[in-house]
């Protein structure tokens, strides 16, 4: 699974958002891994349509950190969606740190995608 | 369109001009019977795609190009380095999604403007031109618009809610326990129970859509001598009867610039929709003007139709239908009936 490495602050929280930029839903679920641990801990789940904020805090997290998500596109079928994943950190977002997730949806309108951050 | 008379000498013809005096809306289809003792249904409906169907074409490959880049590509691949027009070409595109920084999120899709927005399409389509002139392409562009639909769930709130606890669902609970195929299975299962739900209480949504196309044809498929053909233009809607009835409406014009020849088609259907019995009337017809002196047309075809649940998977089916046309010499008119049985209904009100 290819990973992306973005750069962080190890004293400061990550900060993550979930963002649907087009007519879809997106169900999210991220687990965070500390640096040389073995297990991955849940830290948000929740949907763009379910009237709760969809940004959320989590860590310090030092390099060597790794951030899991899985995403899950809800609309109309054959419908492209645009999901922006941003990590930030003191209301920035950090370098390479928005994930565009792009694509169509299929017959029944749902897409899964699934990915990981490496943190250094 | 000036007042014109149907003549039938069938007795019951009264009858079948008072439905058609009552049922002033437009239908989604028609019988064109035309002396056809087995008349099969006229679509009328809008087109998906009105470029293609101004063509008549039914291209096995569209190109939906994601970015404004992709589009540009397309279209410069349409026209090759000598000015010729590539014959077979079918693109099909929703603007917003191509604009920089545009963004309709479902708030915005739940409101009137970004919902016609976001529904907005686009198309374009090249086809070789019938007949011996193998050589010269029709080129047809077409924009379609959705004004409403109350049947359209993602429109509503309480639907995108649900839909988003049911994809939650499907999600791994660690990262590498639930394949990414299991996981797409899991969210098309959960999503299609949704959707199938919400299309049996909403069958008969109240809708409105337009769409309108415009064709050329370049002789010898250089574009630059291209000349315009005509244009056609259609609008679709449908008013929902409590859970139990739906009226559908229909216009189509054409104009054809070649031939300086314009046809009205119009029709108007009223569904009734219950568990074990269906049934419809429909009034269709068309309006042929411009022609030469003597040469326009007008035709109307009336029918209805009753399907009755007989057991768990057997329907019988039943049509009548009737024709109407203008003429110098008024022609006998067809009536037939149909019986016919079938594993399922021929008209779900559910889809």
């Amino acid at each position: 699974m290819p990973t992306r490495q973005v750069t962080l602050n190890p004293s400061k929280p990550l900060e993550v958002n979930v963002i649907s930029h087009s007519p879809h839903v997106a169900a999210y679920r991220i687990w965070t891994r500390p640096a040389g641990g073995s297990g991955w801990t849940k830290v948000a789940e929740g949907s763009t349509a379910d009237n709760v904020p969809d940004f959320f805090s989590t860590g310090p997290l030092t390099s060597g950190a790794k951030l899991h998500y899985w995403v899950g596109v809800g609309g109309n079928p054959a419908t492209n969606y645009r999901i922006i994943v941003t990590l930030g950190q003191g209301g920035q977002i950090l370098p390479d740190g928005t994930l565009v997730m792009q694509g169509t949806t299929n017959a029944s309108g749902v897409d899964v995608l699934e990915d990981e951050v490496s943190f250094t | 369109m000036s007042p014109r008379t149907l003549r039938s000498k069938h007795p019951l013809a009264p009858c079948f001009a008072g439905v058609a005096l009552l049922l002033a809306l437009a239908p989604l289809q028609g019988f064109a019977s035309d002396g056809d003792p087995n008349p099969e249904p006229v679509d009328f409906a809008v087109p998906d795609a009105p470029a293609f169907t101004f063509l008549s074409a039914t291209p096995t490959q569209v190109a939906q190009p994601g970015t404004a880049r992709d589009l540009a590509v397309q279209l410069v691949n349409a026209v090759g380095s000598d000015g010729k027009v590539q014959q077979g070409f079918a693109l099909e595109v929703r603007p917003w999604y191509l604009v920089p920084g545009l963004s309709i999120p479902l708030s915005s899709y739940q409101k009137p403007g970004g919902f016609i927005l976001a529904n907005l399409q686009l198309s374009v389509g090249t086809a070789q031109t019938s007949g011996d002139d193998t050589s010269s392409t029709n080129i047809a562009m077409g924009v379609r618009a959705t004004l409403f639909d109350d049947g359209d769930p993602m429109r509503n709130a309480k639907y995108a809610e649900e839909l988003g606890t049911r994809l939650l669902e499907c999600a791994p609970d660690m990262p590498g326990s639930m394949s990414k195929e299991d996981s797409l299975a899991c969210a098309s299962r959960k999503a299609d129970a949704q959707r199938e739900a919400w299309r049996t209480a909403h069958w008969n949504a109240t809708r409105l859509s337009v769409a309108l196309a415009s064709g050329w044809r370049s002789p010898g498929s250089i574009l630059k001598d291209s000349q315009w053909t005509g244009l056609s233009a259609w609008a679709t809607g449908g008013f929902g009867l409590g859970t139990w009835g739906q009226v559908l409406g229909q216009l189509r014009y054409d104009h054809q610039d070649l031939a300086n020849s314009d046809a009205l088609s119009f029709g108007t259907r009223f569904n009734v929709g219950s568990k074990n019995v269906n049934g419809f009337v429909e009034v269709s017809g068309a309006n042929t003007f411009g022609l030469p002196e003597g040469s326009d047309s007008l035709s109307a075809h009336a029918g209805f139709g009753v399907e009755f649940r007989v057991t768990e998977k057997v329907w019988l089916s039943t049509g009548l239908g009737q024709g109407f046309t203008e003429a110098a010499d008024p022609i006998a008119v067809t009536a037939n009936l149909r019986w016919a049985l079938a594993d399922k209904a021929s008209f779900d009100p559910s889809k």
